[in-house]
């Protein structure tokens, strides 16, 4: 079931080495994604603006800058204000989830998640996003007119 | 981004004890203070409207001008106390409870005792109303009793002893307007004695009264305190353990995930991929497992121990050996990982009277802390000495004599994070973690420090920290045992 998506760049930020390396080799295995990945927040957003990704697999609990105010800064600057985020979290509290939809984040997946899963889910992120800025750029056009 | 950022800490619980009596005592004042004064000014009115009025009796010879000078004075001392019982009245409102409660006990004092002498120095002398006012000197020691700590309750009594004792002693008997009329005075004068016994016997009656009242009601409400004490602990405990749960459940979803995921991964590649790339799935995949059991024996590993901590035969362990099998037990990957220098100051020959096993877990739980939270480069030093540690020898009828106990106190010092000082003492309390560990990644279940201190305290000794949370001077462990009984 692999997708030919070597054109989509997947920015993984997550601190635990043994998760980002499961989830690197997933995206690569299976999404046949470019993977590119960062071990905290702050790395995570100075990757973001070097390699400029179709999308981001973001945890939540991080040292320095968390999930969430990643989420937040890269949903606040007009750069990355459209590119589809993903949060992949252990944290499985409703409270927890709210706060992740509230951030601006497209999908919200608990740990653990199966490689496939997350590889679709990645994949919807992906085309419902494009659909999405699709309709928003058609409605700004026929306004125009 | 855990929802609970401080952990409850344990509250002084004397504190507790004294929180209810103050409140007792603030709620007595706040209704009492503002009473008092009401009815003291009542009562001044009254005086101030009736006693001019006294000079005109036929049967005892008031004088005019003794009543208006008996009035010129004690007027300004009543209007006095009047403000100060609203004055009391407002600092009980703002929670000044010493204050609250010595200013209306003064005035109760001031105001009683003002009444006494102005009927007896001034209008009326020692007649039937001086007497019956002995009964305001024993509502002061009544109020004292109920508000006032135990100094004040015993001297308002000496105080009123006095007074009534001077009324008694040393007022004369009302002068009576005729010649041959001096019935109430001879009757007074002769029972003068027994007056002042009544009065004396009274005001301390009252006085055991009040002391007992109020010795009750301190039991009950430091059982109350006993059971609130308990119900907060338990909460806490409580609180804790959702926390140990909701950390365990955090820590536990990335093994499980990355075993999961390369077994998955395994099963995608099967198709045809390369011997070497499975095999290093299959590698990692069980690298993962391995992390699993790891995780789960640390959290039972540690639950056992705890249980079985005094079970234990005590033989004679030499420091020295048990801290570098310790520091050989350690994690190796977060040895690797953070290097630094471990220096160790012990003599060869020190031994303590405990078990092998359970002061390795002790120093092994110690390093491994250390090495957690300093910052590779910085030092760790384990120094080891006898101190001499007072203590006292129990004898028959309660009395002890001062003795001296050699024991041995090592040391584990680090130059990292530091706690901080108000974090301390829940520090050693089973699943406690400190709100920035919570916030961090820092592994750890809450249980490390409780099991040192559960096996410290299993082998007869003590364990404690000192830091002062300033970030670079790190914490210094201290852990003192029994020495190896000398013959």
């Amino acid at each position: 079931m692999a997708f030919a998506n070597a054109a989509y760049t997947i920015l993984i930020v997550d601190d635990n080495p043994a998760l980002l390396d499961l989830i690197a080799e997933s995206l690569t295995m299976i999404g046949n994604y470019t993977v590119v990945t960062a071990t905290n927040g702050v790395e995570g957003l100075e990757r973001f603006y070097e390699v400029h990704p179709d999308c981001m697999v973001i945890d939540v609990k991080m040292p320095q800058l968390d999930g969430y105010q990643l989420v937040r800064i890269l949903r606040g600057d007009p750069d990355s204000a459209a590119t589809p985020l993903v949060i992949l979290t252990a944290m499985v509290q409703d409270k927890d989830r709210f706060q992740g939809m509230a951030s601006g984040a497209d999908q919200y997946l608990l740990k653990p998640i199966k490689p496939r899963e997350l590889v679709e889910a990645i994949q919807r992120a992906l085309t419902t996003s494009a659909e999405a800025r699709a309709a928003t750029l058609r409605r700004l056009a026929e306004e125009d007119i | 981004m855990e929802a609970r950022t401080t952990i409850p800490l344990a509250a002084n619980e004397r504190e507790i004890y004294r929180g209810y009596d103050r409140q007792r005592r603030l709620d007595l004042t706040r209704g009492i203070a503002p009473a008092f004064s009401a009815i003291l000014f009542a009562f001044l009115v009254v005086v101030d409207v009736t006693a001019p009025k006294l000079a005109q009796s036929r049967q005892f010879a008031y004088e005019s001008a003794h009543i208006f000078a008996a009035l010129f004075i004690s007027n300004p001392i009543l209007l006095g106390c009047v403000a100060a019982g609203l004055y009391a009245a407002v600092a009980a409102r703002r929670g000044n409870v010493e204050r609250a409660t010595l200013v209306t006990i003064i005035t109760t004092d001031v105001s009683v005792i003002t009444i006494q002498f102005l009927w007896g120095f001034g209008i009326g002398g020692l007649d039937f109303v001086s007497i019956a006012n002995f009964a305001a000197l024993s509502m002061a020691i009544m109020l004292a009793g109920m508000i006032g700590e135990r100094w004040m309750l015993l001297s308002t009594t000496l105080l009123m002893n006095a007074i009534a004792l001077l009324v008694i002693f040393f007022i004369a008997t009302p002068k009576p307007a005729f010649e041959t009329d001096n019935s109430i005075a001879a009757l007074v004068n002769s029972q003068r004695l027994v007056l002042a016994a009544g009065a004396l016997l009274v005001q301390w009656a009252v006085a055991v009264i009040a002391l007992a009242a109020s010795n009750t009601y301190r039991r009950i409400m430091r059982e109350l305190g006993d059971v609130r004490v308990a119900y907060e602990r338990a909460q806490q405990l409580d609180d804790l353990k959702d926390q140990f749960i909701s950390n365990v459940n955090h820590e536990l979803r990335g093994p499980v995930m990355a075993m999961q995921g390369y077994l998955e991964l395994l099963e995608v590649a099967n198709e045809g991929a390369p011997l070497a790339k499975r095999q290093s799935l299959l590698q990692r995949a069980q690298a993962s497992g391995d992390n699993l059991v790891t995780l789960l024996n640390s959290i039972l590993g540690t639950r056992q121990m705890d249980r079985a901590a005094t079970d234990f035969v005590p033989e004679s362990v030499n420091v020295r050996a048990a801290v570098e099998i310790a520091a050989g037990l350690l994690d190796p990957r977060q040895v690797a990982e953070r290097e630094r220098t471990l220096r160790v100051t012990i003599p060869p020959t020190l031994t303590v009277w405990g078990e092998q096993v359970r002061l390795q877990q002790i120093m092994t739980n110690l390093l491994s802390n250390a090495l957690k939270y300093s910052e590779p480069g910085t030092a760790v030093e384990v120094a080891a000495s006898v101190i001499a540690v007072p203590e006292k020898k129990a004898l028959p009828f309660g009395r002890t004599i001062p003795l001296t106990r050699q024991m041995a106190e090592i040391t584990v010092r680090d130059y990292g994070l530091g706690i901080p000082p108000a974090q301390i003492p829940l520090l050693f309390g089973r699943f406690v973690r400190l709100p920035r560990d919570l916030a961090s990644t820092t592994v750890g279940n809450g249980l490390g420090l409780h099991l040192c201190r559960t096996l410290a305290e299993a082998m007869g000794g003590r364990i404690w920290v000192e830091s002062s949370g300033v970030e670079g001077e790190g914490s210094t462990f201290h852990i003192v045992l029994p020495m190896t009984h000398d013959a």
